[in-house]
């Protein structure tokens, strides 16, 4: 080995190329994981309704409480059994996918998108409407989050649309709390302050250069959220002020089967499992692609 | 009788990559109320060694000795127990940054009674006058009225004194000092440096001081040992090595450094090594100065051994002198 | 003909307390002055809370001071709201961990600058990273690299390398090498001189470290609590040093000395 050549600075340095996202992604097997069951779970929401055997909506009231098929008396007519009112579940849970994916997916991007951009102008308020707004929405924490959208409902109606803009307003103070809070902090940075005397303009520091730093914290509050609004359009329905009554929608089915548990226990833990692993899918995605864009840990 | 011998000490880390060496064969010996200084740059290992020597090392370090005597006493032949406790109650050790190692939530005073207790203080009014005491002894004038405050409200000078003092409490018969006064500033430097000395001839305390920085090591060790990516490269006496280093990597430590009184002409270059310290995982084939060293040639493939060279010890195919060379041919 | 870059009685305070009905402010930087011409390079010099840092922050446009004018070319800066800092005046910072958007490659990076500037196209902005990058001693396929998987040294020639970028008339470093490694520090050095002799640079160099400050310039001014104390040709503070604390501060800096005991 001639060491005359060896460049000090070309020292034995791996050859450092960033490999794509998605390859550091599709190594993390929680997130692939999570990744086929938030597929599998949008695939059934997508062609639920043609695949079910039953109206969901539909009375077998001679079959009642009938238990799912690996219970004793069970069979495959209703696979998973039927509840209080002898609608076939497995139909329920299905068209349910629809409304509860969609709905809580819809009320958490919308949130989520107003809630950034809300955090973003905030960081650029001067410093005195910066406090009040701030202010405004420490309020708006401060109460709890189903009363603040039970209010909004009493407000403006109930109703399944109704009730999903409540739950959009109760979750947007938390999306601009964190969006303003991670920017002031980026912005103190040295980063930013290079990135200032590079003579970057507001907008394009935010954009540019806080964006891509605040967008894991936004990713994990985005799956956190995704559960709470499920949970809160569950509750809304069970008050009788989100879906009405007829209508299959996952957490309304969790929350009228809870006076059953002890007879019938699958009507609740079927829509608590589909929650469950909807929120779990989620959970890891979001985990896996906080990760995967992180160029540090993409070696 | 030494007070502190060891024989390659080695210290490997369990990480996903495998072992990583640390500390690579590590041989020192201190004599009561001696003072030695450990000089390298971060990531040579010094302050790892220091922290095998003082039994804090995480427990995902391995750490190994051929020979670890503490006043003559075999630390291998010891139960974890028994040795841990011989060492707290011997060795004492100072970090870097005093303010991050203080618990900024309690006050000094509680912090220093907590240390005199777990070193059989006796009661709370005991602890405390010892405690009054120890703060007394490090130079910290109204000791009062610091024992009631938290370390937020101490300079950094102050905090180290703080850490000095706690250090003191078990009576240790040797203190290590990794990087005492790095974080201070120069005119606070001098004074931490008194302190130590002072405490040194006082209480016939063995000091061990590991630093980057020559400057403070010329007047106050008698012998420095210089570490590079884990391996002792060169030690001897201190005014030895200062004016004819034989190792490259100790001229080049020596040289790259402008020192404050020397008169160079403006524009002067440095004398430097290219490169940077490598990696632990990524060490180069043979000597690991090889790389950036100047005077590498065919022969540095092979792993030079430590050697003894008028009276000191040299890690190097080619020291810097002439008989050397000559010798090696 | 006027100095190329001059400051007189710099002034800065900030606000300590939040209650509108006590207003406190903390004086950090009490007035201070120099000048500096293309190839010079002027050192602060002082301890932690000497305010050099504040004054590294104005000299840059980061921060506006309470009082006081900065001349460039003979214009008041200051005055002038429409100034360009980022093309002549620009700051190599301390820590070379922090002071990159650690989710941008060195290419996306270098070419900020250039693209606030708004004078080149996509393929000139291309050619001149790589000759930034190769005038800094670094390899032109680095750019397609981020941050982290560099050396502090490394990062540290990227640094000097985005300060360049306009071809600056200043550079101010605020401790450009205090965080590297000794024999790294001397790499980082000589390649700051290279590039004043090359390219006629005026640095303001603020260190800590006296030996490095007489190596490395011409002027300098020593800073305590805020107060400028000396200021002047290297050669002439440190041999005939006035005031009491620039006596202290060079003694001490002079190596350490064992204490004599009676």
């Amino acid at each position: 080995m001639n060491y005359a050549k060896v460049n000090g600075l070309s020292m034995r340095l791996k050859h450092f190329k960033a490999k794509p996202s998605w390859l550091m992604f599709s190594k993390n097997n929680g997130a692939l994981f999570g990744s086929i069951i938030l597929a599998a779970a949008v695939l059934l929401a997508i062609i639920g309704p043609w695949i079910a055997p039953f109206d969901p909506a539909q009375q077998f009231s001679s079959r009642s409480f009938h238990p799912p098929v690996w219970n004793q008396g069970g069979n495959f007519t209703h696979f998973l059994g039927t509840d209080d009112l002898g609608r076939d579940l497995l139909s329920r849970l299905l068209h349910g996918a629809r409304l509860s994916l969609f709905l809580a997916g819809f009320i958490v991007l919308i949130a989520a998108g107003t809630g950034v951009l809300i955090g973003a102008i905030a960081a650029l308020l001067p410093p005195l409407l910066r406090s009040i707004l701030m202010r405004i929405m420490d309020l708006l924490l401060s109460l709890p989050s189903l009363l603040l959208a039970i209010a909004v409902v009493a407000i403006i109606g109930p109703g399944l649309s109704n009730a999903v803009y409540a739950v959009i307003l109760v979750l947007i103070p938390q999306f601009v709390k964190l969006t303003q809070n991670s920017i002031s902090q980026e912005l103190c940075k040295d980063y930013c302050i290079a990135a200032k005397l590079d003579g970057a303009n507001s907008i394009r520091l935010l954009t540019k250069h806080v964006g891509p730093n605040i967008v894991p914290a936004v990713i994990v509050q985005l799956t956190f959220s995704f559960s709470t609004a499920l949970l809160d359009i569950a509750a809304l329905g069970f008050l009788g002020l989100g879906a009405q009554p007829p209508l299959a929608e996952w957490g309304t089915m969790l929350a009228e089967s809870r006076s059953y548990i002890q007879y019938a226990p699958w009507t609740m833990a079927l829509p608590g499992l589909a929650i469950f692993l909807t929120i779990l899918s989620i959970n890891l995605v979001g985990d896996g692609l906080r990760d995967a864009l992180d160029p540090q840990l993409n070696q | 009788m030494h007070l502190l011998h060891i024989e390659n000490l080695s210290v490997n880390f369990k990480t996903d990559h495998g072992l990583v060496t640390a500390v690579d064969k590590f041989k020192f010996k201190i004599d009561p109320g001696q003072v030695i200084g450990v000089i390298g740059e971060s990531g040579s290992g010094k302050s790892v060694m220091a922290l095998a020597i003082a039994d804090l090392l995480s427990p995902s370090a391995i750490a190994q000795a051929d020979l670890f005597t503490l006043e003559g006493q075999d630390l291998n032949r010891m139960s974890p127990f028994e040795r841990k406790r011989l060492i707290t109650d011997n060795i004492s050790i100072i970090f870097q940054d005093p303010t991050s190692s203080l618990n900024p939530a309690l006050t000094i005073g509680y912090q220093l009674d907590e240390t005199v207790r777990s070193h059989g203080g006796g009661n709370s009014r005991q602890c405390r006058d010892r405690s009054l005491e120890l703060l007394a002894s490090v130079g910290i004038q109204d000791a009062k009225r610091r024992y009631k405050e938290y370390p937020h409200q101490l300079s950094g000078g102050l905090n180290q004194r703080v850490m000095i003092a706690m250090a003191l409490a078990c009576k240790p018969k040797l203190l290590i000092a990794d990087e005492p006064t790095t974080s201070l500033d120069v005119t606070v430097q001098s004074q931490i440096l008194d302190l130590l000395m002072q405490l040194n001839q006082d209480l016939n305390m063995a000091l061990m001081l590991i630093t980057h920085d020559f400057s403070i090591l010329s007047e106050t060790s008698e012998k420095v040992h210089v570490m590079y990516s884990g391996q002792v490269v060169e030690s001897a006496k201190t005014y030895k090595l200062l004016t004819e280093p034989y190792h490259p990597y100790t001229k080049a430590l020596l040289d790259s450094v402008p020192h404050f009184g020397m008169h160079y002409k403006k524009g002067r270059r440095l004398y430097n090594l290219p490169g940077t310290t490598p990696p632990m995982r990524h060490l180069p084939v043979g000597c690991n100065l090889g790389p950036r060293c100047p005077y590498a040639s065919r022969q540095c493939v092979e792993m030079p051994q430590l050697k003894s060279l008028h009276g000191r010890q040299v890690r190097c195919h080619f020291p810097l002198i002439e008989e050397a060379k000559q010798e090696s041919k | 003909m006027a100095n190329l870059f001059k400051a007189n009685l710099l002034r800065k305070s900030y606000k300590v307390s939040n209650n509108p009905f006590k207003e406190r402010h903390l004086e950090v930087l009490k007035g201070a002055s120099f000048s500096i011409n293309p190839g010079q390079t002027l050192a602060v010099v002082g301890e932690s809370g000497s305010g050099k840092s504040t004054l590294a922050r104005l000299l840059v446009g980061a921060e506006k001071p309470d009082s006081g004018q900065l001349f460039f070319n003979g214009e008041n800066i200051l005055e002038d709201k429409k100034f360009p800092w980022y093309k002549e005046i620009r700051m190599v910072f301390q820590n070379p961990r922090t002071s990159f958007n650690p989710r941008a490659t060195i290419a996306q990076i270098l070419a900020e600058p250039l693209l606030n500037a708004k004078n080149d196209n996509r393929i000139q902005i291309q050619q001149k990273i790589r000759q930034a990058l190769e005038l800094v001693g670094l390899r032109s396929e680095y750019a397609e690299r981020y941050p982290h998987t560099f050396s502090g040294g490394q990062r540290q020639r990227i640094a000097i390398a985005r300060a360049l970028m306009l071809n600056p008339k200043v550079i101010v470093a605020d401790e450009p090498v205090s965080a590297l490694d000794v024999s790294v520090q001397a790499q980082i050095i000589n390649l700051l001189l290279d590039l004043q002799e090359e390219l006629q640079l005026a640095y303001v160099f603020i260190s800590h470290d006296l030996g490095l400050v007489q190596h490395f310039s011409d002027k300098v001014l020593v800073m305590h609590k805020g107060v400028q104390e000396e200021y002047g040709p290297v050669n002439q503070v440190f041999s005939q040093p006035q005031s009491p604390y620039t006596q202290k501060l060079l003694a001490a800096s002079a190596g350490y000395k064992k204490a004599v005991k009676d």
